[in-house]
């Protein structure tokens, strides 16, 4: 009789322990890589003409670190490998006479991102700091973030703010550069971008948010080595622009789960800044579930701006302007971008591997997305990327 | 005039949104809206991709996307 009742104890014991047992959510490691190529003809570099030829491949990992249920870590880091035949006219500009034709350009962007956030209850808030690098510009940035969640889950609010200081040297087209003059007033960008959004589920089948933007930027907002070509020059200046932008962007998602197969996601923003710019911006997706594992997702977006105050084209600014430029990303026009992307996720994955003491590393899922580009002032752009989904479980 | 009208879209969202308090859905009825495809934001591949547009276009933002940092300009 002691017996049994010692090994119900014991058994009871054991059980008690399992329950008790934490269990730590999986480790996410996203290998994601994208590689864009654009051409065009009406470079910045070269006063609104030319080539705008670049590539730009771009692999990138995000690594998701659940902590505990309150504490998470976010590390984000990449590198954008690109070349660019612009950029190559800064000291070559083939509207030069004696112009020899170079390979184009070639440099990095390297970044990281590392985030911390602490959740508790239906409140979480966090922080973030990050850097990224390249040839002209150094760039640091710092965050925070607030998150409620309402009790039933049906209702959240975000607000979040994001500071970037970047800063930038000074390279001149090659004709312009003379050692000591100060063509542009500073060389420090301050860009302070905070967001409000709503999101709210509305029906068992219907979600919605939206999304309030205020991007507050001062200090140098030009870029020292786009030429402009006045009205009947042949010489270059340097592009001049305004110390201070506000945009000010709001955006509308709506989600409706409309069968078991098919989702349909859209996107609708109204843009508008203190350059005179207005835009209107809408995406559609229709995420369609071939099977469990199977999902394609076509999708199509189209985008139209006016110009912001300061834009003419080449050999168009007249001469007593006080800001002007012939970048063409700043122009009137109209864009599409029409694509297909797919995701294969196995309910256990593709493949498992051993990852060190007690843990399982599962390759979860593969996905890519095509999508193909085009501005109505005649630039065409092509992008593919590639994602692949691990986790660690724990 | 453009300015009134957009002030009262944002109010008319706003007050859209706001009123959406009244719904209740409880947990049972959420398969729909649990599914991963109904998050309200990009997909991790989908913001990764449309980074150009932060440089190929001059409007941005309110989509969850940089705003700023770094040029990516050329």
């Amino acid at each position: 009789m002691q017996l049994i009742v010692g090994a119900l104890g014991a058994s009871t014991c054991l059980v008690a322990q399992d329950t008790t047992k934490v269990h730590l959510e999986d480790i996410e490691v996203n290998f994601m890589s994208s590689y864009y190529q654009q051409d065009g003809n009406h470079s910045p570099v070269t006063g609104g003409r030319g080539t705008e030829f670049l590539t730009n491949a771009a692999p990138s990992v995000n690594i998701h670190i659940p902590v505990d249920s309150v504490h998470t870590w976010d590390i984000d880091g990449g590198v954008d490998f690109y070349s660019s035949a612009s950029s190559d006219n800064i000291n070559n500009p083939y509207l030069l006479p004696g112009h020899v034709s170079g390979p184009s350009a070639n440099d990095e962007r390297s970044y990281v991102t590392v985030s911390y956030k602490r959740k508790v209850g239906d409140v979480a808030w966090g922080v973030s700091g990050g850097t990224s690098m390249e040839w002209d510009v150094f760039s640091y940035n710092a965050g925070g973030s607030l998150s409620v969640e309402s009790k039933d889950h049906n209702r959240s609010l975000d607000l979040k703010v994001k500071y970037f200081l970047d800063d930038w040297k000074r390279i001149y087209p090659n004709e312009l550069r003379n050692g000591t003059q100060q063509l542009l007033p500073t060389d420090k960008r301050h860009t302070v971008n905070s967001s409000v959004i709503l999101a709210t589920n509305l029906t068992p089948r219907l979600s919605a948010s939206l999304a309030m933007d205020a991007v507050v930027q001062q200090g140098i907002l030009s870029t020292p080595f786009h030429r402009v070509y006045f009205q009947g020059s042949d010489l270059a200046v340097i592009e001049q622009l305004p110390d201070n932008r506000v945009k000010v962007p709001v955006g509308v998602r709506l989600n409706y789960h409309l069968a078991d197969f098919l989702i349909v996601k859209s996107f609708y923003r109204y843009y508008q800044d203190s350059w005179g710019m207005r835009a209107n911006t809408f995406e559609l997706t229709l995420p369609v579930k071939l099977s469990h594992a199977w999902r394609v997702y076509p999708f199509a977006r189209v985008h139209t701006q006016s110009a912001v105050d300061y834009f003419a084209g080449y050999q168009e600014h007249s001469a007593d302007a006080l800001f002007y430029t012939s970048d063409f990303d700043l122009s009137g026009f109209t864009s599409t971008k029409v694509g297909m992307g797919f995701k294969y996720s196995p309910l256990f994955g593709l493949a498992r591997f051993h990852a060190g003491e007690d843990r399982v590393a599962v390759f979860k899922s593969i996905s890519a997305r095509y999508a193909h580009y085009t501005r109505s002032d005649g630039l065409v752009a092509d992008v593919v990327s590639v994602g692949l989904e691990f986790r660690i479980q724990r | 005039m453009n300015k009134s009208r957009s002030l009262r879209i944002a109010l008319a969202l706003v007050a859209g949104v706001s009123l959406s308090g009244c719904i209740s859905i409880k947990e049972y009825q959420k398969m729909y809206l649990n599914d991963p495809d109904m998050q309200l934001s990009d997909d991790p591949l989908q913001a990764f991709e449309s980074g150009f547009h932060t440089y190929r276009e001059g409007a941005s933002g309110a989509n969850g996307g940089k705003s700023g940092g770094g040029c990516g300009c050329n």
